[in-house]
């Protein structure tokens, strides 16, 4: 690492402009609030913050660990086994993140409610719920980005360990783990905020009683419209995520990597029946927890699709805006990968900043332009990039500041830099990295409702839009078909990168 | 970030067509203009009236367009302001931006009569709790039973810091309980079976089966005879009577448009507007339809008992309420 940093310590020209492009943006969001806010009255907490805050951190914890911990564990076993239906199973887990929450609500309660398949399994309404679906979300996210992880240790490592006789635990302790503790702790980081900043999931299932710090910023920034206490609640928020943020990556700083040969593809681990065992257990459980809601999703869905033209305009208006801002996160993530600490935190910034809070204040900057829809259509890309950069970072952060520790003296040593180094070095190595974060970044803008909730005014109607707006009008069953819809692209969207990815892997 | 938004806005300004036609806009909740809604055919029918386009303006729900007015403040872009209900209409009316609608408000047939001359009813519609008769035999015969039922049988309810149903529903409890309002909400409570972010959420829940009761509409039940040609979901009558929603219109003082803007005043309590309500919107005319209203309408329950806050109660005490039903079901 300090290697690195002596050869790598000055930023490039993108780099910077990254950086200041998203502080631009938070900046934008934040300072026309104060203005507003000072102009109003004095910043006001108000009464009962604690238990809302302790409430926020109790059910995000929980819903992190059993999301993050059995996630690696079942990526690990997904990671060291091939077997048929695989790839197809790490593509059905990339669906969930799509799905807007109350369709995965209504997937869950189709399932566990009352008047679902398995009534009476689990108590839906209440912590666990909340939990539950969290995991539902989280777990195969976690698992995804980790067996990508695991998937670019250099094989040579198991060769060595099965030279040395290493046990099971050792293999964990000396190879994975320090290869996988760094984006663990982004990853951890990612779901925390995610399910800090959860809302709907958190209101339907935990009702009245379960008030997050994110609930209590909505309801004052929208029926009190206390535009004080609002941002007094917003920075309380981001001293809480950004500290931990900030001092968990300072804890968890990048191992030495080795140079990846691929000599040798397999790996000689994990042949003991009872490793075996462990590992087709931990798929089933992990398989039973995601794929079930899934087919209720489906089976409710496939008789409600109708390819009308409220749905094909939608069908486009989410993957133009999906598209736009999926290119934009993934080039400032690659370009804000390989800092720490502050960029870090400014990859972050739209799960620890809530969207409707950066929505108004951009709002109030800009709405004395007469801008028209391409304005509107403008800030709800950048929004939804906002929102996606952290799923980006997550994927590349990691695979850039691996490939740079591999390479960057040999690259010293021969004299490649600049230009030459990121086309015929660099970027080869970095097209699966890359089309996964494109993928992660695509895929949460088309599941995502609260950009155009915000920004939206001019007509502009995505998936997620139109099944909110025909719930609101007593066509729940379609809007079950045009959950099914998004989550049929999102599939479809997966199985092309993956392809994409594959197909650009070097040998 | 400023200077992508500021080239986008030029683009934009370049790529806009010239102006022909006066375009009066209109600020809205979506759903009044999404497919299903009644905004399309309104602005066609208006549109034949005059030379001119409307142009929807979407937003959220009621309380986001007053939010909206709320940033804007003079400066806003609206020439008509559509869908605020009585809840809001206190603190509306403090912005100081609304004018007089000038509308003659004996046309408006609301329950209680209407007076207000700077706020013009659209629709109305008397919250109710809407029940399966399949799964529930016995539904409650009033607020108190519903209160102090078994809690077996369960209802899904809305929060009333995010949603319009969920603060009726804290309304109707307090006019019902007035001071005793939160004990009533503490014997409630082991009959909640969740409180859903809106009322979308709410009433999916409760279609599903996952409650045999919600917190709609009277006029929810008219939609599954019209369109599902069931009449199983039925809305419980209560004696204590029902509490109810109006929604309205104003327009805005300083509008670029103001005639134009008048002549949409004139035209919402019209055959041409009022038509589109029942069966898009799902609610109460506030005028004459051109037709009589479909027999579903005629089947539903037809409140004895009108239940309302003045604008200036619920302005005065909303924060307060909310604090203490929060108390009571925590």
């Amino acid at each position: 690492m300090n290697g690195r940093r002596l050869l790598n310590n000055r930023l490039t020209l993108a780099q910077v402009a990254a950086r200041g492009l998203v502080l631009c943006a938070v900046a934008c969001g934040v300072l026309p609030l104060f203005w507003f806010a000072l102009s109003r009255g004095a910043v006001n907490f108000g009464t009962g913050v604690w238990p809302v805050l302790l409430f926020t951190l109790k059910q995000a914890a929980a819903s992190t660990v059993l999301s993050v911990v059995p996630g690696f564990f079942v990526a690990r076993a997904l990671a060291r086994r091939q077997f048929f239906g695989r790839a197809l199973l790490l593509q059905l887990f990339a669906i969930p993140m799509a799905v807007p929450a109350i369709v995965a609500v209504l997937g869950l309660t189709g399932l566990y409610g009352n008047n679902g398949l398995l009534a009476g399994w689990i108590n839906l309404y209440g912590f666990g719920g909340i939990v539950l679906a969290h995991v539902f979300f989280n777990l195969p996210m976690a698992t995804r980005l980790f067996v990508d992880v695991l998937e670019q240790i250099a094989p040579e490592n198991f060769r060595l360990g099965a030279q040395l006789g290493f046990s099971e635990f050792q293999v964990l302790r000396q190879i994975e783990l320090p290869h996988a503790l760094p984006a663990m702790f982004r990853i951890a980081s990612l779901v925390f905020l995610l399910c800090a900043a959860s809302f709907v999931i958190v209101l339907t299932l935990g009702g009245a009683t379960a008030t997050t710090l994110e609930v209590a910023i909505f309801q004052s920034l929208r029926m009190d419209f206390d535009v004080p206490r609002a941002l007094a609640l917003s920075l309380l928020q981001v001293a809480l995520s950004g500290s931990l943020v900030f001092f968990g990556a300072k804890a968890f700083s990048p191992s030495m990597v080795l140079s990846r040969l691929r000599l040798s593809p397999r790996r000689y681990d994990g042949a003991t029946p009872l490793a075996y065992a462990v590992d087709v257990l931990l798929i089933g459980l992990a398989m039973l927890l995601v794929l079930p809601p899934l087919a209720v999703l489906i089976v409710q869905g496939i008789f409600n699709v109708q390819f009308d033209t409220p749905l094909l305009h939608a069908l486009f208006t989410s993957l133009g805006i999906g598209a736009c801002s999926a290119v934009i996160a993934v080039a400032l993530a690659w370009n804000l990968a390989g800092g720490r600490g502050l960029s870090q935190i400014l990859a972050l910034s739209a799960l620890l900043i809530p969207p409707a809070v950066m929505a108004t204040g951009w709002f109030l900057l800009l709405y004395k332009l007469n801008g028209g829809v391409l304005l509107v259509f403008a800030t709800i890309v950048a929004l939804n990039a906002l929102m996606a950069l952290p799923f980006a970072s997550a994927v590349l952060g990691p695979a850039l500041n691996q490939l740079v520790g591999a390479h960057d003296k040999l690259c010293q040593s021969l004299g490649i830099f600049g230009w030459n180094r990121f086309w015929q070095i660099t970027l080869p190595q970095m097209m699966r990295p890359l089309a996964q974060a494109g993928l992660m970044a695509l895929v949460l803008s088309l599941g995502d409702l609260a950009a155009v909730t915000l920004l939206g005014s001019e007509g502009i109607m995505t998936l997620p839009n139109l099944v909110h707006a025909q719930m609101g009008h007593y066509r729940g069953q379609d809007a079950q078909g045009t959950a099914l819809v998004l989550m049929g692209l999102c599939f479809a969207i997966t199985v092309i990168a993956q392809r994409l990815g594959r197909s650009h892997d070097p040998r | 970030m400023k200077k992508m938004l500021l080239s986008f806005v030029a683009l934009s300004s370049l790529a806009l067509p010239a102006m022909a036609k006066d375009t009066l806009t209109i600020y809205t909740y979506d759903s009044f203009v999404a497919d299903y809604g009644p905004g399309a055919k309104i602005k066609a029918t208006f549109e034949k009236t005059c030379d001119c386009e409307v142009k929807w303006v979407a937003l959220g729900d009621g309380v986001a367009v007053l939010n909206r007015l709320k940033l804007e403040g003079k400066d806003t872009k609206a020439d008509v302001v559509l869908g605020l209900d009585t809840n809001i209409t206190a603190e509306a009316k403090d912005l100081g931006i609304f004018g007089k609608h000038g509308v003659d408000v004996t046309r408006a047939k609301v329950p209680g009569g209407w007076s207000d001359d700077t706020f013009l009813p659209f629709d109305y519609g008397h919250f109710a709790v809407v029940y399966n008769s399949e799964t529930l035999k016995n539904p409650p015969k009033s607020l108190d039973e519903l209160v102090h039922g078994d809690p077996s049988q369960k209802i899904v309810l809305e929060d009333p810091r995010a949603s319009t149903p969920g603060l009726g529903f804290l309304l109707w409890m307090k006019q019902v309980y007035g001071d005793k309002a939160a004990d009533a909400w503490k014997a409630l409570k082991p009959r909640i079976l969740t409180t859903a972010p809106g009322w979308s959420e709410a009433y999916d829940l409760f279609t599903k089966g996952e409650a045999p009761m919600v917190f709609s509409y009277v006029t929810s039940p008219a939609y599954h005879i019209v369109e599902e040609k069931t009449d199983k979901y039925k809305a419980a009558e209560f004696s204590e009577g029902h509490y109810l929603q109006i929604e309205v219109a104003g327009l805005i003082e300083a509008s670029h448009e103001k005639a134009l803007a008048q002549k949409f005043m004139d035209f919402i309590l019209t055959p041409g507007f009022q038509d589109e309500i029942p069966t898009t919107n799902w609610m109460m005319p506030a005028s004459a339809t051109s037709q009589p209203l479909p027999d579903a309408f005629n089947a539903l329950v037809k409140p004895a008992k009108t239940l309302l806050y003045s604008p200036e109660d619920v302005a005065k005490n909303r924060k307060a309420w909310i604090d203490e039903w929060q108390k009571a079901v925590e």
